[in-house]
């Protein structure tokens, strides 16, 4: 399964470093990543792979905000069928759910 | 394949710009719940609201958390109740509306709109009954909307019903005039009302509809004016190709919520509104896009060149984006609920007038906007009238949402709070339309009308 990961942090900070500990604890492979500042807080994204190791998003969701809530950030697995319907003609399939 | 680019461009539009979905509307077929017995009535009438909609708020909510956007308002639109309440054995269609409030209270929903009647012909004993229950009915409750029909293209004004309206809009006003007559802003006079329109006040699920739909609405004057920020000092072509651009990315976000939320309730996939809608929140506003276009202050020279080019572009860039486009698809201009406009009122650059000639281009109309408690019905029905010709004669939706406040005069500022926001009151112009509203009668469709 495949989703857009979205950590936030306080401006400034390695969000990125701290993701990335979890996610590789997850075994993920990422086909993309990086931090930028928005709205006034620091964003790390990421789209991920989890393989066949979770299937289901809404326990993504719940392990990402807690391990999150371990340590200090918002953590959110996200859907990408959003992103790609708002950069794409053709939606292509890389969202989970279907 | 995305790139990280995409998806913080994405992030930035939500987080910094205030893109979001506006609202989840879910329309309900009320034909089924007629009953002569008023009490059946309203006990049909709740409990097939609360039986369809009893996972809207919850659906609505887990879409946001799955796809990351937010999704503001979950609201609900019914049949038209002077419609579904004709047989109905009673004078007074007050509990009906009690009905409606109660049944969205138990839902959750911060609105319900469809308190309304469709006349723009003649009006019904049916219609009769609802729009003189209407002053009462909105005091009464807090969270259902109203609006009445009054006029179409193919059907021409009703402005018998035009003038009787003025009155109502009055008392409706007085019974509310200790929350700043909050109960006109619940109600909208309408010409070529959508029957598939999910913003509120005007909701209402049209006849011809399904037994229940999702429609959904998007907003992102913020996302449009981010972009324009970009293009400063370029030529008035770009200006438009970069409107389009983001309003298809807009538009795209309405769609997918639209065709989840109607997946999982089981409902008819609807339209999807390209409305730009503002709110009071600062950076959420259609008067800024228009300065940010070049127009020095909101309703100065160049406003309605401005405001026509980004309605247009919005609809050129949303079509393509959705499988359906309906409602009032267009930029809202509602005064109490745009940061930029209310300022631009103080500045004294936007007037009544000025208003009046820019609805001549975009979606509503005359929308939330005070005036002074003092104007007289017959001057609310006359800007009743000005409104729909200009609706009728153009082949277009328009409104009058306007609020006469007890014993508040020109300059005064009435605070609504949340999305109602905050309306300062605009003078109406003092000279009397009273001999023209003595008329009565109705207008014949004009001869666009003749199509066939």
């Amino acid at each position: 399964m495949k989703a857009i990961i979205m950590a936030f942090g306080k401006e400034g900070s390695d969000v990125c470093n701290r993701v990335y500990d979890v996610l590789n604890r997850k075994k993920v492979a990422f086909v993309c990543n990086g931090q930028e500042n928005i709205g006034g807080r620091a964003c790390f994204a990421a789209i991920a792979d989890f393989g066949s190791e979770i299937t289901n998003l809404k326990d993504l969701q719940e392990c990402m905000k807690e391990e999150g809530e371990n340590q200090g950030l918002e953590i959110k697995a996200l859907r990408p069928c959003l992103f790609l319907a708002m950069h794409r003609i053709v939606p292509t399939d890389l969202d989970p759910m279907t | 394949m995305l790139t990280i680019q995409e998806i913080f461009e994405t992030q930035k539009m939500i987080t910094e710009d205030t893109l979001d979905v506006r609202t989840i509307t879910m329309g309900i077929s009320l034909r089924d719940c007629a009953h002569p017995n008023p009490r059946a009535f309203c006990q049909n009438i709740y409990d097939k609201i609360t039986t369809k909609a009893k996972n809207l708020v919850r659906t609505g909510e887990e879409i946001e958390a799955e796809l990351g956007v937010p999704i503001i308002n979950k609201r609900i639109a019914v049949t038209p109740i002077a419609i579904a309440a004709e047989s109905c054995k009673t004078d007074n269609y007050v509990p009906m509306a009690k009905a409606l409030q109660a049944a969205a209270t138990e839902l959750g929903i911060n609105f319900i709109g469809g308190f309304s009647a469709l006349a723009e012909k003649g009006t019904t004993a049916g219609d009769q009954k609802l729009i003189r229950s209407i002053p009462e009915a909105l005091a009464q409750t807090q969270i259902v909307c109203s609006s009445v029909n009054i006029g179409s293209t193919k059907a021409g004004i009703n402005f018998d019903l035009v003038c009787q309206m003025g009155g109502i809009i009055k008392k409706t006003a007085e019974l509310t005039k200790d929350s700043g007559a909050i109960g006109c802003a619940k109600l909208v006079v309408f010409c070529n009302a959508p029957s598939d329109n999910p913003f509120m006040a005007g909701a209402f699920h049209g006849v011809g509809e399904s037994d229940t739909t999702i429609n959904v609405g998007v907003s992102g004057p913020g996302a449009v004016k981010r972009a324009l920020e970009h293009v400063r000092g370029k030529g008035i072509d770009v200006v438009a190709e970069t409107i389009k651009r983001t309003a298809f990315k807009i538009t795209r976000v309405g769609q997918l919520v639209a065709q989840e939320a109607a997946a999982r309730l089981g409902a008819q996939c609807g339209i999807i509104d390209l409305s730009l809608a503002p709110t009071p929140a600062i950076g959420d506003s259609v008067a800024h896009i228009l300065e940010e276009i070049g127009v020095e202050s909101c309703g100065g020279a160049g406003t309605v060149f401005a405001l026509a080019l980004l309605n247009d572009c919005v609809k050129k860039g949303g079509v393509m984006a959705a499988e359906r486009v309906g409602g009032l698809s267009g930029a809202f201009i509602p005064v109490s609920e745009d940061a930029g406009m209310i300022a631009a009122v103080k500045r004294g650059s936007l007037n009544i007038e000025m208003l009046l000639a820019m609805t001549s281009v975009c979606s509503v109309g005359l929308d939330m906007i005070a005036v002074p408690g003092d104007t007289t019905a017959e001057t609310l029905s006359a800007i009743i009238a000005d409104e729909s010709a200009i609706g009728m004669i153009n082949n277009k939706t328009t409104a009058v949402r306007i609020i006469p406040v007890p014993g508040k005069k020109v300059g005064d500022l009435i605070e609504y709070g949340g999305l109602l926001g905050s309306a300062p009151v605009m003078a109406v112009n003092p000279f009397r339309p009273n001999a023209l509203i003595a008329r009565g009668g109705r207008v014949p469709a004009p001869i666009r009308s003749l199509t066939n």
